[in-house]
């Protein structure tokens, strides 16, 4: 069985807030502020990619990203942990403002590759967390779809997957094909994969396919989308310090409850 | 003074032995002598093992740390195992030389054996050195089975029998002498004080003819216990009295110290690191052949003080062992033989090594495991994952770090570096190092420090956003690849700024510029803030206003003192400033380890057990000192969070402070400006 597994990277999510910046031209930070990672949860579905392999639930693995040339190193990361494969869809921006032209492109790019049974996705993109990509794809294959997924085994032939719900874990058996968008789960922390892997990684080539040649110059792109970005901007904050001076623990505190009622932020019982 | 040392002066050999005997005796030696060569067989088949390895180069370091170890200089360090070992190991030489005398006199015919050398040689200074060896052995005896120190290896009845018969030996030896100056008459015999006492003894306990009878015995006895030590030689840890020194000879000169043997990664079959003897070098091979068992190692590691599944002692014993029992084929070595949680467990302090007698390099043969378990096997602790990621994507280790590269120098006057013109015009170039951008508390040392160069007037600059990790933790840890990708780039930024002359505040850092990066062709001069500012004092450029006194100790940082030997900068500016400084009882090349090193600063485990840097809290807070100084970022966020953990009845609070703070603290501010 082959897997496609839907990758992004994003802008480098410790980055200070206070540090956090806007280009109100391009509506997205600016170039360079700080690095592109891998996202936190397109990690999770890439482990999760691995361990099927190597449990034999899937056979190969593809990695499939579309983004800017840099985003490459995703997916070096991605064959370095041992997938089979992997595709580029060269776009020069981080990522399209709506998530359907994004599925859009990833789809197109499916509909290439040798046909998967299974995709898999990170739950949401860490940057802008619409949680579309997965869904939308699946909505256009007509597959089914099983989010915030943390654990897939095959068990007496039957393909069973554990999700995060509501009011705890849920196990659902799920039919082929169909996709799965991937939660974190301290199984799934990205593994760091050994140093022979790594530098093999440096030498597998990876397939670049551009916009055009997936059929979708900008006219089709733009038919695709449905939504604009209006405006964007960094909410402001302000912060206010202020120190209680007290000589031991208790006077500390009682201070403190003073100070938080006079503030109305707390009402103690008379 | 002629009649005295007498030229007729000599003694009987083999006296009253008869040929029979003398046909065991020399049959005897042929086996032993083939046991023997057996024995080194099967160790040189082990040491074959190995890769190469440089052994010939700084020949002058290389034979006066041998000539070193020879004359018991390590050993001497500590008091009691130190003066036994000496007494024994001296006592031994001349006891040898005493019988190739023999050797040389009887079965050689060269009949030196007589006249003065006879008697103050042979007679008595054989006699007293024998004695020597008695009361070392007394020492060792009484250490072993009634001191019984925890670190010493207890292998019975191996021990007991070559105690034993080495005390055999020599009281045979007496035993001969006595019997031979009793029953002879022996004109010489004050020349032997202790044979001639024994000779008083042994005339009260037979008659001369019941002596004479027994001497053969004695002498075949004597001379077969000999034998049996020789044939157990290389068969047990008394090999070491070969390789001990060759080990020495053979061990790293320096002057660096601790650097980590880079690894090609463009080499057709790369090797990542040690999991079988054919990736260690045959100079490791052999050095593990060299132990002595001693447990000096152990005594002093950090991580085995705080109960952590480390002892260097057991590293070398299991490897030896291991690889003595499978040959090439023992392994996994690293994660197998050696557990992975004790090859964790090493802060890289280098104590171990500092104070083996044998000169056992224990650091690069768990680092090498590391790298076997990092890099191949891919099998690092949680956090060392994680900190080698946040190098990959950020080339800083500080996880979740709040602080931006250059956050530090908000505010501060302070010039970045832009070409290569400016490099020439310049002092220093100041690398700040990781810790001092994304650790709050350590932005205060790189602050502190830029006062004091402002004040004194040095021209300096600051690369920036363009620093990267030097790669230290990757390093230490076994991430050599990831090690490997930040010195060259770092390599080729100080190339491309014409950088040559560094400053740094961190140890760490130091060790990195100043020696590892040479093997990627960077090569500066590199110093570390204690030599800087203590210059700047000493050139009068720094004004100090008087202040109330306090008091001090200095903790040394492993990797400024063990691997760099500065010991004096520091506390020569401690002396300067209104201090009272206090030593700790560990402290120079003793220093016991913050628990920060080997990468430990991002991955300290939390195993519930103490904790090394809280022992080392305890032992600053001990001395009454109020405020523990040092000179490294690391050691400062650690002896910080030991001091929390002091208790009341502990002292009162511990502050921990870098050098500089307490410099920049006490500045004139009046007279700020150079002088
Ligand atoms: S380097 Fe330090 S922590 Fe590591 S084994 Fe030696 S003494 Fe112990
Ligand atoms: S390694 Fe050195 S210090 Fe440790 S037991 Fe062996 S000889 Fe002694």
């Amino acid at each position: 069985m082959h897997a496609v597994v839907l990758l992004k990277q994003i802008l480098d999510w410790e980055l200070p807030p206070r540090k956090f910046r806007i280009d109100q031209e391009t509506k997205r930070p600016p170039d360079g502020l700080a690095p592109a990672l891998l996202g936190p949860f397109e990690q999770n579905a890439l482990e999760l990619a691995i361990q099927l392999k190597e449990t034999g639930v899937v056979e190969r693995v593809t990695a499939l990203l579309a983004g800017p040339p840099g985003a490459a190193d995703a997916l070096r990361k991605a064959l370095a942990v041992r997938c089979d494969d992997a595709v580029h869809i060269v776009v020069e921006a981080p990522d399209l403002h709506d998530p359907s032209q994004t599925a859009e492109l990833l789809l197109a790019a499916i509909r290439r590759l040798e046909p998967p049974e299974l995709v898999l996705a990170g739950r949401q993109a860490g940057d802008w967390d619409h949680g579309q990509v997965g869904h939308l794809v699946a909505e256009r294959l007509r597959w089914p779809v099983l989010g915030l997924v943390w654990q897939v085994e095959r068990i007496d032939g039957r393909l069973l997957a554990w999700r995060s719900g509501v009011y705890g874990s849920e196990q659902f058996a799920v039919r082929l094909p169909a996709v799965m968008t991937v939660t974190s789960h301290s199984s799934l922390r990205l593994r760091m994969g050994n140093v022979m892997d790594l530098m093999a990684a440096n030498r597998k080539p990876i397939t670049t396919w551009t916009p055009e040649e997936l059929g979708l110059g900008p006219e089709e792109l733009a038919a695709a989308g449905r939504l604009e970005l209006a405006d964007v901007w960094v909410p402001e904050v302000e912060r206010h310090c202020e120190l209680i001076e007290a000589e031991d623990p208790a006077e500390a505190v009682a201070a403190l409850l003073d100070r938080l009622e006079e503030l109305k932020l707390l009402k103690r019982p008379a | 003074m002629n009649d005295v040392l007498a030229a007729e002066a000599t003694r009987e050999v083999q006296w009253e032995v008869t040929t029979a005997m003398v046909v065991v005796m020399y049959a005897s030696m042929g086996i032993a002598l083939l046991v023997f060569g057996y024995g080194i067989w099967r160790l040189f088949r082990v040491w074959r093992l190995g890769r190469r390895a440089a052994v010939w180069n700084r020949l002058g370091a290389r034979l006066r740390r041998m000539l070193a170890a020879i004359a018991q200089a390590t050993v001497l360090r500590r008091r009691l195992p130190g003066f036994m070992h000496a007494l024994i190991f001296y006592g031994w030489w001349v006891l040898l030389g005493a019988t190739c005398v023999v050797f040389i006199d009887h079965d050689l015919g060269l009949r030196i054996m007589q006249g003065a050398f006879y008697l103050v040689f042979q007679s008595l200074i054989v006699d007293l050195f024998g004695a020597l060896v008695l009361l070392g052995l007394g020492i060792a005896f009484y250490r072993r089975y009634v001191m019984r120190p925890q670190q010493l290896e207890h292998r019975e009845p191996a021990d007991a029998l070559l105690l034993g018969s080495i005390l055999l030996i020599v009281l045979t030896g007496f035993a001969l002498e006595g019997i031979r100056i009793a029953a002879t008459d022996d004109p010489w015999a004050n020349w032997s004080p202790i044979g001639a006492v024994t000779s008083l003894s042994l005339g009260r306990l037979a008659n001369d003819a019941a002596l004479t009878r027994a001497y053969p015995w004695f002498w075949l006895t004597h001379l077969l216990l000999w034998h049996v030590l020789l044939a157990a030689l290389p068969f047990t840890k008394f090999v070491h009295v070969f390789t001990s020194p060759l080990n020495v000879f053979f061990s790293d000169p320096g002057p660096a110290k601790g650097v980590v043997e880079p690894t090609d990664f463009t080499a057709e079959a790369v090797r990542l690191g040690i999991n079988a003897p054919a990736d260690m070098t045959w100079r490791q091979l052999f050095s593990l052949d060299a132990c002595t068992e001693c447990g000096r190692c152990e005594a002093v590691c950090p991580a085995h003080a705080a109960g952590k599944p480390l002892s260097p002692k057991r590293v070398i014993l299991d490897l030896r062992d291991g690889i003595r029992a499978a040959g090439a084929n023992a392994g996994p070595l690293a994660g197998g033989v050696i557990a992975p949680e004790a090859l964790w467990a090493c802060t890289t302090c280098r104590a171990c090594e500092e104070v083996c007698p044998v000169a056992i390099e224990h650091v690069p043969l768990i680092v090498g495991m590391r790298q076997n378990l990092a890099m191949e096997q891919a099998a690092v602790p949680t956090r060392v994952g994680e900190m080698v990621a946040n190098l990959e994507a950020r080339e800083h280790p500080f996880r979740g770090a709040s602080s931006g590269r250059t956050d530090w120098m908000e505010g501060l006057p302070v010039q970045e570096l832009d070409s290569i013109e400016e490099a020439g015009d310049l002092d220093v170039v100041y690398w700040i190092g990781c810790a001092a951008a994304f650790d709050e508390r350590a932005q205060q040392i790189a602050r502190a420090l830029v006062s004091v160069l402002l004040h004194a007037g040095v021209r300096f600059a600051v690369l920036a956003s363009k620093e990267r990790c030097t790669g230290d933790p990757a390093r230490r840890t076994g991430n050599e690849y990831h090690y490997d990708l930040l010195a060259r780039s770092n390599v080729e930024t100080l190339e491309g700024a014409g950088v040559t002359r560094i400053l740094t505040h961190c140890p760490h850092c130091l060790q990195q510029l100043r020696h590892e990066y040479r093997a990627f062709g960077g090569r500066y001069e590199v110093v570390h803030h204690s030599e800087f500012v203590s210059s700047l004092i000493e050139q009068g450029r720094v004004r100090l206003a008087p202040g109330a006194r306090e008091r001090v100790t200095f903790h040394d940082p492993c990797y400024l003192g063990r691997y760099n030997d500065v010991f004096e900068a520091p506390r020569r500016i401690l002396d300067v400033l209104p201090t009272e400084r206090v030593e700790m009882p560990r402290s120079r090349s003793e220093s016991f380890c913050c628990g920060a090193g080997g990468g430990h600063a991002f991955y300290e485990d939390d195993d519930g057990g103490e904790k090394i840097s809280g022992i080392r809290a305890r032992e600053a807070a001990a001395t009454g000192a109020t405020t523990v100084v040092t000179g490294c970022p690391f050691c400062l966020t650690m002896l910080e969070s030991g001091a929390r953990t002091l208790t009341a009845e502990q002292g009162p609070p511990l502050r921990a402070r870098d050098f500089v703070e307490l410099v920049a603290d006490a500045l004139d501010s009046k007279g700020s400006g150079p002088a």
